[in-house]
């Protein structure tokens, strides 16, 4: 057991390196996770947007009534008071939407003039802006049509409290919508979010720790130092491998121990032990590329970059940060040709399974076989380097 | 001496591959990775796209003759139609369309009209407003006949009138686009990693770090002198990196961060200037190795470059909102305001506070540097 205890002491002596990687993160899956988590819903429900209602006409029933339907309409925002902090909240997407009723705005309305207009602020030809602006011409082609149609006195608060209200109670009709049962809007949960996020950390601290170890074993010395022991080559290997097994599934098990947890809290669902699968078989194909990388990479700092370049670069192109239904078509035909690809779009089909049938979990497996036939592939690689390193002179 | 000193740092500094990979080679790898995620979300989830629809009349409906024909001609704007209808001759055929995703969603219509979705979303929401609008309008006008037959006649001359209810005042430089976040957030770790090539400068000008400087501190050059070049030198390399990254986002990956080139040139020179200095105060500021110095600013540019929505735009919203003062406290948020006020805002006082702050903070820093550095003698190497 001689090479398995030097692949231990090597994990031991850079454990504060890789604990430091662990540990920042997880602290960053679990802030992304709780950013990017949302609930779903098995109902028909509108999508919302943000709006920011600025009254400058407040006092007037036409300007009143229709700044409390647009807030009850839509996720009404906070308005500020300066040009520049309306131009912020637009940048920031904290508001999809400005809405100003200037001054006079009621009784302009009212002369059937509609000189002065309510001033929006929105991004040009944005989803935000045609929701937003059908909602506003709804409810005043609603309005212009009573007026216009109703004998009534414009200086008549009561008589004109009397129209909005009749509006209103138009507002209230809605078309039936048919809505299958069963369907439930996919939600991003949290425990779901971290899975995915997983994949990252998984992928640094594997590619990092195999790193290292392959770093002494691949020393020019070392490597004439084993040849000439009385140990085996078939035993030298197998040491190797089941090192190399316990150091990626110990990573592996700390954070699914995190992500059991969390989903203690959040309610364990029966779809969580198959993602645990899925991380799993995610592991390994990541260990057998590491393995691969471990050996073509030479130097601390070139091994810490291609670290963090495949990780990153997996975890971009893969939809580990970005749900792949964002992506562009070429985008995802490239990302096929990653492990991380398979498991993101495994992890999206469990989250979506409505029973366990076999018909449901097939295309799940499938996702895994590639995964496991990526890993395949990467050993032949790496079973190709290494033969090609053997035949050189000591 | 000074330029001969610039000269060999400058070779020095352009021959070191392992620190231009962090400076220069991972920016740009970052940049594509979200140039190619990125920009995709803009268009699926920001802009508006027309929305497909499919329509199915019961043969025994004897129809209205508006609704199909004001479906086919709502518009969102004067070239976008709001919806494509494609008309069924089955309601299973509907059915098909919308499993396979070709359509939002159906409407049966009858007496009404049912909308049929598979899920819920932003098609389909839009879907159901034209419907409830419809609806609406009609419910309205049996309404108002019933309480005043008369004036129903004047209805249809209402509806030909046109009337714009609202009016565009956006007073922003460019279109808000939040995605621009994280490629300003990405131009900040860039200047912050400038750190590295500070931190390394004063690494060889301090005699007890390297022998490089141990054999230049007994050589009869002024320290100053020795600290300028080095810095002219490293401030240049970085510069370019920082430029090169730049031209990347703009020619390369057609990402718009504004057409004041003149500002964008004076921003990104402030920023590697901040970073320089940063990365060049710990390397005099902190005992130990060099490890550890690079530990110390890897883990400052990370965060910072976290702070400033790197990783998550909705990180850097949620920091500055929480203390307002982190605008431009926080080097990485100053840098990316900096440039965020170049492209959005029509008013330059922002770009100039951004400016004097980092250009203020850097000679500060160097001020710090000179003081630390200056007349230092070594008893013992």
């Amino acid at each position: 057991m001689q090479v398995f205890k030097v692949i231990i002491k090597t994990i031991r002596k850079n454990f504060h390196v890789l604990s430091i990687y662990l540990i920042v993160f997880v602290g960053f899956m679990v802030l992304m996770s709780s950013v990017q988590s949302s609930g779903g819903s098995s109902m028909f429900s509108e999508v919302k947007r943000t709006v920011m209602i600025i009254n400058h006409d407040s006092g007037n029933v036409i300007a009143d009534e229709f700044a409390d339907f647009m807030k009850r309409a839509s996720i009404p925002i906070d308005p500020v008071e300066t040009e520049e902090e309306m131009l912020d909240a637009l940048f920031n997407e904290e508001a999809d939407y400005i809405l100003i009723i200037p001054e006079g705005f009621s009784a302009d309305f009212l002369s059937g003039s509609y000189s002065n207009a309510l001033e929006q602020q929105s991004i040009a030809g944005s989803r935000s802006a045609v929701w937003t602006d059908m909602k506003i011409r709804k409810y005043m082609d609603l309005l212009r049509l009573y007026t216009k149609l109703s004998d009534v006195d414009v200086n008549d608060s009561e008589a004109i409290r009397a129209l909005t209200e009749k509006v209103e109670k138009q507002m209230n009709t809605e078309t039936v919508v048919i809505y299958p049962v069963g369907v439930k809007k996919q939600g991003n949960e949290f425990t779901a979010m971290y899975f995915k996020f997983m994949g990252y950390s998984l992928m640094a601290v594997t590619i990092l720790g195999i790193g290292f170890i392959l770093k002494i074993f691949n020393g020019r010395d070392f490597r004439n130092r084993l040849r000439c022991s009385p140990e085996k080559t078939s035993n030298v290997n197998i040491q190797l491998v089941i090192g190399s097994l316990c150091f990626a599934a110990v990573a592996w098990l700390v954070l699914i121990l995190i992500a059991i947890t969390f989903s203690y809290f959040e309610g364990i669902k029966p779809w969580i032990w198959l993602t645990v699968v899925n991380s799993f078989v995610f592991m390994l194909s990541t260990l057998c590329m590491s393995v691969v990388l471990g050996l073509v990479v030479k130097g601390e700092n070139a091994r810490s970059a291609v670290a963090n370049v495949v990780a990153l670069g997996s975890s971009f192109l893969g939809g580990i940060f970005v749900p792949q239904e964002f992506q562009s078509e070429i985008v995802r035909k490239i990302a096929g040709f990653l492990p991380a690809f398979w498991f993101v779009k495994a992890i999206d089909e469990i989250q979506g399974l409505s029973s366990f049938t076999w018909n449901n979990i097939r295309p799940i497996m499938m996702y895994m076989l590639i995964q496991l036939i990526f890993g395949v592939a990467f050993i032949c690689v790496a079973m190709a380097v290494s033969r090609e390193r053997s035949r050189r002179t000591v | 001496m000074f330029w001969r000193i610039f000269r060999y740092r400058l070779i020095s500094n352009i021959r070191d591959v392992g620190t231009l990979f962090w400076t220069l080679v991972f920016p740009l790898c970052l940049a594509t990775f979200f140039g190619l995620v990125f920009p995709n979300i803009t268009s699926s989830t920001i802009t508006f796209e027309t929305v497909n629809i499919g329509v199915y009349e019961a043969v025994d409906y004897p129809g209205d003759p508006y609704l199909i024909e004001n479906l086919k001609a709502a518009k969102q704007s004067e070239n976008v139609d709001l919806f494509h209808v494609t008309q069924y001759e089955s309601i299973d055929e509907a059915e098909d369309a919308l499993q396979n995703k070709e359509i939002s969603g159906y409407a049966v219509i009858t007496d009404q009209a049912v909308l049929h979705f598979s899920g819920s979303g932003f098609n389909q929401t839009i879907i159901k407003s034209f419907f409830d609008q419809y609806t609406q309008v009609r419910s309205a006008i049996v309404d108002i006949a019933s309480e005043n037959p008369g004036a129903i006649s004047e209805v249809a001359s209402l509806f030909e009138e046109e009337v714009e209810y609202t009016k565009s005042t956006f007073a922003g430089r460019d279109k808000p686009d939040s995605i621009l976040i994280y490629f300003y957030s990405l131009i900040a770790m860039t200047c912050l990693y400038g750190g590295f090539q500070g931190q390394k400068e004063i690494m060889h000008i301090q005699a007890n770090q390297s022998s490089l400087a141990a054999r230049q501190n007994i050589s009869p050059v002024p320290k100053l002198k020795l600290f300028g070049s080095s810095i002219l030198s490293v401030t240049l390399v970085q510069y370019l990196s920082i430029l090169i990254l730049i031209a990347y986002l703009v020619f390369v990956l057609r990402i718009n961060i504004g057409d004041r080139i003149g500002m964008i040139l004076a921003a990104a020179f402030a920023g590697c200037c901040l970073g320089i200095s940063f990365g060049a105060l710990v390397g005099a500021v902190v005992k130990g190795g060099e490890g550890i110095k690079v530990a110390i600013i890897i883990s400052f540019s990370m965060i910072l470059s976290l702070m400033s929505g790197m990783m998550q735009a909705s990180i850097k919203i949620a920091v500055e909102k929480a203390v307002p003062a982190f605008k431009y406290a926080l080097p990485g948020n100053l840098i990316a305001n900096t440039f965020y006020a170049i492209y959005y805002f029509n008013d330059n006082e922002r770009f100039y506070f951004g400016m004097a702050l980092m250009i203020g903070i850097s000679i500060v820093l160097y001020a710090i540097l000179t003081l630390i550095l200056r007349r230092q003698r070594y008893a013992s190497i």
